[in-house]
């Protein structure tokens, strides 16, 4: 059984790096004010953005289909183990610091504004993209670690 | 960083006395091999419920197992 969860805790640390990176993918290149710094490549802006876009939709996709559960057989004690105590611990350890770099950002924004020209939106839109991009690498992170 | 650096556990201890490896504990108590692994190292402390699960499956009290030195 250990075999099992330990392949599927692995493949859910990569399913996650992976969203992860594609989402960053999808939304940075989408964002106006890096558009603007970075008008000469926009076209591989552009297709970044889609291939990110693209792998974050069929990974979700992906979870839809196995019930967010990364488990190919349907074993209950699998499933169980790859859900333990230290599982949903590392997971609010993760949301946590999600949090924190939510409001680290914000805060940052907020007086980089002061001396730069940062629209609501593009600030609303660095928040949003840390708030999930980091609680996802964190969880990948503290799974690694305890591995 | 331990959450409770005070705790002790003989965990390693006694599961090596029953000749149980990291992986056939955690499928007695039905959890992962990494889990039995941090509670052993003390990185992670485990509920009342998991403990007392440990404890029974080595067969022995939860307070031989986890305590205040």
């Amino acid at each position: 059984m250990q075999a099992d969860v330990e392949k599927n805790s692995y493949r859910r640390r990569i399913i996650l790096m992976l969203m992860a990176s594609a989402f960053l993918a999808w939304q940075v290149p989408a964002m106006d004010y890096f558009e603007r710094l970075s008008a000469s490549t926009v076209t591989l802006a552009d297709g970044i953005s889609v291939a990110g876009f693209l792998i974050w939709g069929a990974t979700l996709m992906y979870l839809l289909a196995t019930g967010r559960k990364f488990v190919r057989k349907n074993d209950a004690a699998v499933v169980a183990a790859l859900e333990d105590e230290l599982v949903r611990s590392n997971r609010r350890k993760a949301f946590m610091c999600g949090y924190i770099v939510a409001m680290v950002s914000a805060g940052t924004l907020f007086v980089a504004s002061m001396l730069l020209p940062i629209s609501g939106k593009d600030a609303a839109h660095i928040v949003l993209v840390l708030g999930v991009v980091a609680p996802m690498y964190t969880f990948v992170y503290l799974e690694r670690a305890n591995a | 960083m331990p959450d409770h650096p005070e705790l002790v556990n003989r965990l390693r201890e006694l599961r090596t006395s029953r000749s149980l490896t990291q992986a056939e504990l955690a499928d007695k108590v039905h959890v992962s091999r990494k889990t039995i692994n941090t509670v052993e190292n003390g990185v992670f402390i485990p509920s009342t419920v998991l403990a007392l699960r440990i404890a029974a499956a080595l067969e022995t009290g939860v307070e031989k197992v986890f305590m205040l030195p």
